[in-house]
């Protein structure tokens, strides 16, 4: 594979701010009423199980999956149902959601038979535990990990994300670094469900503890490989990191299945591997907590649903945040109000002060190059946005806005502030929803 | 825009959380921080040009600087624009200028070019981000065009005798007889571009600095000393006389006038090597590099048409 050598490489070299590397991840305690939004997942809400009043366990089904594309929702903690109302969500929407309050007594509900290899047992058993544990993609984009399991193209490579590619968060880091059993159990049972020949675990080279450990782990077991990737932002996004580990280029508007491909990332699989052989559901998630309004950014296992007030009052603030990220910097998205609950997606809380924010602003673009020269999608992103602030929505689909994987890159380097990436986005959504009137008409 | 502008919203009472959307953060480079670095890169340069010609060298610069700044304050204020001097691009067209003009031309005249410069060059077709050419080479080409005496004598350095610059002899024989005059750039000239190390170190900080595309210069001066070698003269007098590095490295680099893609960076810089050792060795003029860059300037629309990256070029929508 020496030709990859001449490929050149993509994205850009940012300052990582990863201050919280040598953080462990410690347990939050949970705090006394917790939210449970039924959309945690990309697909249809999941169908509360529980009335208000119920007596709920940890790992209580809350919430069951409503169809195939879809994922249920435990509890992380004892207590009682208080009540099933809308909360306002990450994502800025209103979300159905299970209040549950905390009785505190950490009783947990009676679990699924662990099980001790996961090669013992059929591909189906070990989706279907998946499916039932509620398991989404924990990296941000939040699909629902049994149907990565149940492929419907031949698999032959699995892709292991652990390139936290996101400045500031190390969450992924840490589970790499403090979780190498269910790391090492989680990639037996995927490749094992998707009947892939491969595994191979790419990180990039900031984290040399990490590459170190999993290449003497990889010669003791030999049953998967470990790549070092360049430490460029946005590695860690699947159109960069599939290509730039198998060499096979993801089609556009297609999935890494599409050449045999299938990427889950570690915190998910730990979460596959605390399923399997523990039998406990998804009920909690390392996260990063930082941002200069924090006293001392650190990495955190809190509990799902626990409300982002009491993660930032656990930690302390040294000041009133201007700005809540929920995500990295670059990709995460920001939340309306501190009452938003920790999801399943969520790797990052930032809050932030009004020094730390960035204000775009409407200026002359240069054109100076340096959008085009950073695109990982090989667009050409001033372009794109002033197709898009103009309306002028064909012509930025026909230079393959749909194409943009929202990294975020192109405003990241305009050097006359443009907020590039937020205008091809707002393109990017009409052309969506355009092709999709069309189609249903 | 207004989609992307951030809104407030209120949370519990006396707080409130801004909601916008990503990325949340930026590369530490601005338009502003990009420019001074520019002028900051060209220091060495003037310096040397004050050590050489003295003290009319430094009234040039000044003039040039202020007839630029003072323009380009009136015109936002008569496009009603805020005016946004301290971003540094006017000062910089105004010294980019000085550097292409004779050390000991009269101060009026310097004043005159940044004006039409930032006036025409710049304002004429919009201001910042919108002109088709290097305000800066617009500046020069109209002293040379209005002031043809003045704007051909080239004093010596040091002691001011007025006499012909390098280029003249390597017009007439293809080579230079003194070439290490050209590197240190103790030689007749435009006041800023004679000395070829002052330039290169300045050119390579803002290389390094990721402010210039290392395609440009290098396309430039690369395909300069091939079209010589081709030629059967001196590549190495053609490179380092006239305006040929202050060209490569700082005029046609210039973010406006050049093309956005890579590819388009290299048929760019070809272009400009090409038609400056045209013009050198065949046309009437001993200079070329400014016309070559002006030529240049105006095919870039083209050249970006013609270089654009679509992606797959099929969108969900489209044929
Ligand atoms: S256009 Fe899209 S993919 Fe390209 S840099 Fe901008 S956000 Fe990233
Ligand atoms: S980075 Fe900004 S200024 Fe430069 S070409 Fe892109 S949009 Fe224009």
């Amino acid at each position: 594979m020496g030709w990859r050598v001449w490929e050149r490489r993509k994205g850009v070299a940012m300052a990582h701010d990863k201050e919280t590397a040598g953080d462990p991840v410690r347990p939050l305690d949970p705090p006394p009423l917790l939210r449970f939004p039924v959309q945690q997942h990309q697909g249809k809400p999941a169908v509360p199980v529980v009335k208000r009043g119920d007596e709920v366990r940890i790992g209580t089904l809350l919430a069951r999956a409503d169809g195939p594309i879809s994922a249920p929702v435990h509890s992380s903690v004892s207590g009682k149902v208080k009540a099933i109302e809308p909360v306002l969500h990450p994502w800025g929407i209103w979300s159905m959601a299970i209040i549950v309050e905390n009785d505190g007594e950490d009783r947990w509900e009676e679990l699924p038979p662990g099980i001790k290899d996961p090669e013992s047992v059929s591909p189906e058993v070990i989706r279907q535990r998946v499916q039932e544990a509620g398991i989404v993609g924990m990296g941000g984009a939040m699909f629902p990990a049994a149907v990565k399991l149940a492929p419907s193209t031949p698999i032959d490579t699995v892709v292991i994300n652990g390139c936290e590619c996101e400045p500031v968060l190390t969450c992924d880091h840490r589970t790499m670094l403090e979780r190498t059993d269910a790391l090492l159990y989680g990639m037996r049972a995927i490749r094992h469900a998707v009947g892939a020949k491969r595994v191979i675990l790419a990180i990039e080279a900031n984290k040399g503890d990490a590459i170190r450990l999993y290449r003497e782990l990889a010669n003791v077991y030999r049953d998967f490989e470990v790549r070092a990737l360049p430490a460029r932002y946005p590695y860690g996004g699947e159109r960069v990191l599939v290509p730039a580990v198998t060499g096979r280029k993801i089609p556009p508007g297609r999935y890494p299945d599409s050449v045999g491909v299938v990427v889950h990332n570690v915190a998910t699989v730990a979460a596959i591997a605390d399923a399997l052989r523990d039998g406990i559901p998804l009920i909690r998630r390392p996260v990063t907590v930082a941002g200069a309004a924090v006293a001392k950014p650190c990495n955190l296992m809190i509990p799902i649903g626990t409300p982002l007030e009491d993660v930032l009052k656990a930690v302390g603030l040294r000041e009133r945040p201007r700005e809540i990220v929920m995500g990295g910097p670059m990709m995460g998205i920001t939340v309306a109000s501190d009452d938003v609950p920790v999801i399943k997606g969520t790797s990052g809380v930032l809050a932030r002060t009004e020094a730390e924010l960035h204000h775009f602003r409407e200026s002359a673009c240069l054109r100076c190059g340096r959008c085009v020269d950073a695109c990982p999608a090989g667009l050409m992103p001033t372009m794109l946005a002033r197709l898009s602030s103009r309306g002028l929505f064909d012509k930025a689909d026909e230079l393959g806005a749909t194409e943009c994987m929202e990294c975020g890159l192109c405003s990241y380097v305009c050097p006359a502030d443009l907020p590039l990436t937020q205008l091809i986005r707002m393109g990017k959504r009409e052309i969506i929803k355009k092709a999709r009137a069309g189609r249903g008409a | 825009m207004a989609k992307t502008t951030a809104q407030i919203v209120e949370t519990d009472p006396g707080a409130s959380l801004l909601v916008s959307p990503g990325p949340h953060i930026h590369a530490p480079i601005s338009t502003q921080s990009a420019m001074l670095t520019v002028i900051a890169s060209l220091l060495p340069a003037a310096g040397v040009a004050v050590y050489l010609f003295g003290w009319p060298a430094l009234g040039v610069m000044v003039a040039s600087i202020a007839g630029a700044m003072i323009t380009e304050a009136l015109c936002l204020w008569a496009r009603k624009r805020p005016i946004l001097l301290w971003d540094g691009s006017a000062a910089l067209t105004g010294l980019l200028l000085a550097f292409t003009l004779p050390p000991q031309l009269p101060l009026w005249m310097a004043f005159l070019g940044g004006v039409v410069g930032i006036g025409i060059g710049k304002h004429a077709f919009g201001g910042l981000g919108s002109n088709p050419f290097n305000p800066a080479l617009v500046g020069r080409a109209f002293l040379t065009v209005s002031f043809a005496a003045p704007m051909s004598t080239w004093p010596r350095p040091f002691d001011g005798v007025t006499g012909a610059t390098p280029l003249v002899e390597i017009a007439a024989t293809g080579t230079y007889s003194d070439l290490w005059s050209l590197v240190t750039g103790a030689t007749g000239g435009s006041l800023g571009e004679t000395s070829a190390v002052a330039l290169v170190v300045g050119g390579i900080a803002l290389i390094l600095k990721g402010i210039v595309d290392w395609r440009i210069p290098v396309g430039i001066i690369g395909t300069t000393a091939i079209f010589a070698l081709l030629a059967g003269v001196d590549p190495i007098a053609h490179v380092l006389s006239g305006g040929l590095l202050l060209g490569a490295f700082f005029m046609a680099t210039d973010w406006v006038t050049s093309p956005i893609t890579r590819k388009g960076k290299w048929i760019f810089a070809v272009g400009i090597g090409v038609l400056t050792m045209v013009i050198r060795l065949w046309a009437a003029a001993p200079e070329g590099v400014s016309f070559a860059i002006l030529l240049m300037n105006g095919a870039t629309p083209l050249i970006n048409m013609m270089t654009r990256p679509k992606g797959s070029g099929k969108g969900v929508n489209g044929k």
